[in-house]
């Protein structure tokens, strides 16, 4: 009996010496894994590459006029990549280069870094530019403020937390601030800088962080940036008002990248360290667990015993369920095909040509089983040519899952195609989709494919020049910073140069600018003909002052835009809109029943629109050939009327 | 019997079912997919498409080409502006037409170019000497056996450049197409 009881005591004696092991090696392993190890997966690695594409917005402003230009739109490139890895930091390049959508570079900064990999923060070198903060943001941030060096500016921005939010089911931390940076140093190319003016820029900086990793999921900036007299420092005047935000395909892949991270340092910093504690316990327990079990096993064993029939009848209804619940889904899956489809229209503006487009679209989609209210619901939205106004509205879309979108002008779907990789995106109004960078023909994956709004110059000059043949200067009339126009000027000036004749580029900011301007080159040079774009200032409001000035003047003028002849100008050939619009709308009706935009091509007109004005041609005592008239698809005999 | 023997047989006979059934479904499936597989169906109508665009753009191209000559030639001989503004216009578009033959055969392109060149600078000659009233040497310019040895070299270069080595046969493709569209009739008439 004695010898009993001893032996019980010497077991728990034993039993407790060897919960201490426990207990102990976990405290130890904890720490060996927290402090030594840990750290070694956290950190930076040597080949840490970051790559976001961004939408640049700029409206430079004219000192002339006294003005913004209006927005223009660019695309940039923000990364981070190591240059070398030293003991105790890593030497990484921040770059920031914004190019024109043609290519053309338009501004670029790089930056060394030097980072502390453990901890992601700016550590000090001597003889370099001392810096304090973080790469993106801490770690595990509760919200509080910290300091980022933004790429453009060189200068620290102090973060202030503003809320929080879920990004593609991540949840990211908002940071703003406000400050101010000089640009001089950066800015040399521009006139009198850094001699007389420096540049100094007004910042409005937002971050998305991922708030355990870090790391930075997008970012917004809204700048103006001024010149200011280098020697009392006061401004001077604006010099360009820009915006950079992240393409939608950018956030997505950082989302993702951030989500992987996330969960990384969460099994890190807790999964490990829970696992080891849990380990511990179950070593701890394991004696009474084990005899538990085996009594339970005992029990469960007799009771299994009597229900052994009862389990296989439910194991056969659980089989039966499933297979019920599967044909369910697929059904439900299957039945999902004959919802009505939801269709957003950016319609850009409000002009006559962008409206019949619309309208060839929907009537496209009819002829292909797609009627609005049936089967197809449309929303339509206008955005006055306004980038801001587009970025929302297709940020809108995306927001509502719509099942296609249908955009109008190069800007407008230049903006779509930033905004989404995913939703399939049917343009039109465009003349230069592959110059401009909306399809890229060498890549298979496109989420793009539409109509192309172009007619070569040659036969546009042509329908002028059977009217008026002794052209020797040209003006050419065209929205400053227009990515189609500029393209479709520098072709006009190819093409006519060879002829000798001569071609005058005439750039307008808004209209004020283009009746100055087409006064200015009118009595500089007296040009025997004037060729007005079709671009969104010309559109939007442009074409009534440059039809009333040509009528004016009794200036020949031929144009690619409808209501510029409606209104005066003698000769348009353009490409249908209407027509456009619909085959647009043919590709959408693919595009609905299944297909991908990838298989279909973007198309050119097969035959332009011929349009003539022929109280313009007798104001100027011109006489249209009669061939010409017989060729033309509509004659405006009444000003203003078709 | 009791009921575990039964429920044993019960189990059995149903795991036979879904077998059979299965196998017999996967048979008729595999039927029918077999002829749309992706590796039939979509590589041929890839393959049939190049081959439509790329003939639809030389027969455009053939044409432009042809428009340009004629109206050189009416302009030769006529003396009048209209031609002169329709060779202009014809050859305004075939450039346009020009640049985008590059992707089709980059290999050949600089050869193509080269050829194209060498008609396009002596019509400019010609033009030129029009333009000056120097008709007669124009006209023998135009009949010089340098400028039609370059125009019958462009002409003769032409076919060859839309037809490289690589260029699938449309016959198989079409064949390819047809028989999947014939397996696939037979197979769901016969379901």
């Amino acid at each position: 009996m004695i010898s009993q009881v001893k032996s019980v005591k010497l077991m728990k004696e034993h039993r407790l010496s060897m919960h201490c092991i426990y207990i102990l090696s976990s405290i130890f392993l904890i720490f060996v894994w927290s402090f030594f190890i840990a750290p070694q997966f956290k950190k930076i690695p040597d080949n840490f590459s970051y790559k976001a594409r961004l939408l640049s917005i700029d409206n430079f402003y004219d000192a002339k006029t006294k003005k913004f230009e209006g927005d223009h739109i660019s695309k940039a490139v923000f990364s981070y990549d190591v240059l070398s890895a030293e003991s105790t930091y890593l030497v990484i390049m921040n770059t920031f280069k914004v190019t024109k959508i043609s290519g053309t570079p338009i501004f670029s900064v790089s930056r060394e870094y030097y980072i502390d990999p453990a901890e992601a923060k700016h550590v000090n070198i001597p003889g370099k530019n001392p810096r304090a903060g973080y790469l993106f943001a801490p770690q595990y941030s509760m919200g509080q403020p910290f300091i980022y060096w933004h790429v453009n500016y060189n200068a620290p921005a102090l973060m202030k937390f503003v809320k929080k939010e879920d990004l593609y089911g991540l949840k990211v931390y908002e940071y703003s601030a406000n400050y101010h940076a000089d640009q001089t140093s950066n800015l040399v190319h521009l006139p009198d800088v850094p001699t007389k003016r420096g540049i100094r820029a007004f910042i409005e900086l937002r971050l998305w962080v991922e708030p355990i990793s870090g790391l930075l999921v997008k970012y917004v900036d809204n700048t103006t940036a001024y010149y200011y007299d280098q020697k009392t420092g006061e401004l001077i005047e604006p010099w360009n008002k820009f915006s950079n935000r992240y393409t939608e395909r950018s956030i997505v892949q950082k989302v993702n990248q951030a989500k992987h991270l996330k969960w990384k340092y969460l099994w890190i910093d807790f999964g490990v360290p829970t696992l080891i504690v849990l380990v511990t316990i179950l070593l701890i327990f394991y004696p009474y667990i084990s005899n538990f079990y085996s009594r339970a096993s005992a029990k469960a064993q007799s009771n299994l015993a009597r229900h052994k029939h009862l389990i296989h009848v439910l194991i056969l209804i659980l089989i039966l369920l499933a297979a019920g619940l599967s044909t369910f889904y697929y059904f439900l899956r299957c039945k999902k095909t004959s919802e009505i489809y939801k269709v957003g229209i950016s319609q850009w503006n409000n002009n006559l040509e962008s409206l019949s487009a619309v309208q060839g679209f929907k009537d496209g989609l009819a002829e292909f089983g797609f009627y609005e209210g049936k089967n197809v619901e449309f929303i339509i939205r206008n955005p006055n040519s306004k980038f801001e106004n587009q970025l929302s509205i297709i940020q809108q879309f995306v927001h509502d899952k719509l099942d296609l979108i249908f955009t109008l002008s190069t800007p407008g779907t230049l903006i779509a195609k930033g905004v989404t990789s995913k939703i399939p995106i049917i343009f039109s109004d465009v003349s230069f989709p592959e110059e401009s960078g909306i399809i890229n023909k060498s890549t298979n994956k496109s989420n793009l494919a539409g109509t192309i709004n172009y007619i070569t110059p040659a036969e546009q000059f042509y329908f002028l020049e059977r009217i008026f043949p002794n052209i020797k200067t040209l003006g050419f009339l065209h929205f400053k910073g227009d990515p189609d126009s500029e393209i479709l000027y520098k072709e006009f000036k190819l093409l006519l140069n060879k002829r000798n004749i001569e071609v005058i580029d005439i750039a307008a900011i808004d209209v004020e600018d283009m009746q100055r301007q087409l006064n200015f080159e009118w009595n500089k040079s007296k040009f025997s003909a004037l060729y007005i774009a079709c671009d969104t200032l010309i559109r939007d409001k442009g074409y009534k002052i440059a039809a009333e000035f040509t009528t004016v003047n009794k200036i020949p003028s031929f144009s690619c835009d409808k209501s510029s002849v409606i209104n005066g100008v003698l000769v348009g050939y353009f490409a249908d809109l209407y027509a456009l619009g619909k085959a647009s709308g043919i590709k959408a009706a693919i595009v609905l029943k299944g297909g991908e935009p990838s298989w279909l091509k973007s198309e050119l007109p097969r035959k332009g629109y011929l349009i003539i004005n022929l109280i313009t041609a007798k104001l100027l005592g011109l006489s249209i050939p009669k061939d010409e008239i017989d060729q033309a698809d509509s004659i405006i005999h009444t000003q203003g009327e078709q | 019997m009791t009921l575990r023997p039964k429920l044993l047989m019960y189990f059995f006979s149903i795991s036979i079912l879904i077998f059979v059934s299965g196998i017999i479904f996967y048979i008729q499936l595999s039927n029918l997919i077999e002829p749309l597989t992706p590796r039939s169906i979509p590589r041929s109508v890839d393959q049939l498409a190049s081959i439509i665009v790329k003939n639809e753009v030389k027969n455009r191209f053939q044409y432009q080409e042809l428009q340009v000559e004629l109206n050189l030639q009416n302009y030769i001989y006529t003396n009048n502006k209209l031609s002169l503004q329709h060779y202009y216009l014809n050859e305004g578009i075939l450039l346009q037409m020009l640049k985008k033959l590059e992707p089709i055969n980059p290999e050949l392109w600089p050869i193509l170019k080269n050829k194209f060149s060498g008609v396009q600078e002596q019509r400019s000659q010609i033009i030129l000497l029009m333009t000056e009233h120097k008709v007669e040497l124009a006209k023998t310019l135009n009949n010089s056996d340098d400028y039609l040895q370059r125009l019958t070299n462009l002409k003769d270069f032409i076919p060859l450049y839309f037809t490289n080595k690589e260029t699938p046969s449309d016959e198989a493709a079409v064949a390819a197409v047809k028989l999947a569209v014939k397996n696939s009739s037979q197979i769901l008439n016969a379901v």
